[in-house]
């Protein structure tokens, strides 16, 4: 494993560290930040510490760099890849149907009088829609451009 | 599409696992082609017909395809 991924463990770890002192130590309306990133950083940064310092015994490093070929095998696999594709295209029509969905049951949530000041979270969940459309569209048109 | 992938891996005593890692694929790449679940890529026809010295036609068969031949 690269010395750098050792380096981004330990600032990982770190940073988890002085999150969760911060969370311990004070008590601001951050505190839940503070265990989120402490949380984040310890179980991440001690994950790749631990990961460089299994991966790097020189026993292992055969094994190691058979994971990693296994692993650009997976990424680059053409099946793999196709599936992908097509997964991230049902994500991206399920989550526009579910958009549109949430909008509806809001603004008729909204109107009944079920709950109220949703006509923020309507425009916001209209944007994303928007967004998302416009994006899968212009996306599109330009890796049209490419063949 | 039918193909003679498995027959070929086969005759050379190879597992499914040593072709895959050849061809550099996944295991489970090589299984779909040889149930003729997948079609590869042509990129993918040629590194295979390269790997067994042949030509595509001579590994991957399609069904159908001198249809307009007969005509």
């Amino acid at each position: 494993m690269k010395k750098s991924e050792l380096i981004t463990g330990v600032i990982l770890t770190l940073a988890g560290a002085a999150a969760l002192a911060a969370a311990l130590l004070t008590e601001t309306a951050f505190d839940g930040i503070f265990w989120g990133v402490a949380g984040a950083g310890l179980c991440l940064g001690i994950g790749i510490v631990i990961r460089f310092f299994r991966w790097s015994a020189p026993d292992r490093s055969e094994q190691y760099r058979e994971i990693l070929e296994n692993k650009e095998i997976g990424v680059n696999d053409e099946l793999n890849r196709k599936l992908r594709d097509q997964s991230g295209r049902i994500a991206y029509s399920t989550g526009l149907g579910i958009i549109s969905v949430t909008m509806m049951i809001l603004a008729v949530l909204d109107a009944a009088g079920v709950i109220r000041d949703s006509r923020l979270t309507i425009l916001v969940l209209g944007a994303i829609l928007l967004i998302q459309i416009i994006l899968g569209i212009a996306v599109f048109s330009h890796l049209r451009k490419k063949y | 599409m039918e193909n003679r992938v498995e027959q070929l891996r086969k005759e050379r005593g190879l597992s499914q696992e040593d072709f895959a890692k050849a061809i550099r694929v996944s295991r489970q790449t090589v299984s779909s082609i040889e149930t003729g679940r997948y079609n590869p890529s042509l990129d993918l026809a040629f590194d295979i017909a390269d790997f067994f010295g042949k030509t595509i036609e001579e590994i991957f068969i399609r069904n159908g395809g001198n249809n307009h031949e007969e005509k």
